[in-house]
């Protein structure tokens, strides 16, 4: 269970390959405590670069104990992670106020 | 105005290049009005191929990345991918790379790679189009 304030990265535009090094760089744990809520809301494309980063950051998270939960626009970045076979690893949202109150509360 | 078969370009194989690709082949889908959703999860596939061959097949720098898109009878949409380089490790080298082509696998519902010549990852797509 996670406590504190949220961490939120957001990534928007086309998250693909060229944009590696940034996206890695923007699904890093801060040093707070709380959940993290990556906001992919913005995200017109998106393909398995994100994918690796959400798995890493989602790995380092629970090695200390931090949840991790995605907030969407649509369905796309959900099919892209079943598709990977990952359907089940994340918790998504479409809407921000209640992908915070889960992670604030620990439900994630 | 008629509705063009098919989509064929080549290409730098620089590391920028899938981006215009992926473009191109929106635009094509687009005209021959595949369903939105059906679009995207191409779009997916063939950028996963693409930023496969633009990582992996272009080891001097100076070769080429070709992008072949066909429409078939029954809805059926046929996209090659083409590069310069040989196969080797692709699916493990690159972090990502191994959820990619397993993201094109999901989608696709016919995948063949050829390694002939270079390497041709060749796709077959359901396409419905919208009524």
């Amino acid at each position: 269970m996670s406590g504190g304030s949220v961490q939120v990265i957001r990534l928007a535009g086309e998250l693909d390959a060229t944009r590696r090094e940034e996206i890695a760089r923007a699904l890093t744990l801060d040093l707070g405590r709380g959940g993290v809520l990556v906001d992919l809301s913005g995200a017109e494309y998106a393909d398995s670069t994100v994918i690796a980063e959400l798995v890493r950051l989602r790995r380092d998270a629970d090695h200390v104990g931090r949840s991790v939960a995605l907030l969407t626009g649509s369905p796309r970045i959900a099919r892209i992670l079943a598709y990977a076979g990952l359907g089940e690893a994340f918790r998504i949202f479409e809407d921000r106020g209640t992908a915070l109150t889960a992670l604030t509360t620990g439900t994630v | 105005m008629s509705v063009p078969s098919e989509l064929r370009i080549v290409r730098a194989g620089k590391l920028d290049a899938p981006r215009p690709l992926r473009h191109a082949l929106d635009a094509f889908l687009h005209a021959l009005r595949v369903e939105h959703e059906r679009r995207e999860d191409i779009i997916v596939a063939v950028g996963e191929a693409l930023s496969n061959a633009v990582e992996h097949g272009n080891p001097a720098g100076n070769g080429t990345v070709e992008l072949y898109a066909r429409i078939e009878p029954s809805e059926t949409l046929v996209v090659d991918v083409r590069d310069d380089g040989t196969f080797i490790d692709r699916e493990h080298g690159t972090p990502g790379r191994g959820f990619g082509l397993g993201i094109v696998r999901a989608i696709a519902r016919a995948v063949s790679i050829d390694t002939a010549n270079g390497t041709l990852i060749s796709m077959t797509f359901d396409a419905p189009t919208a009524a």
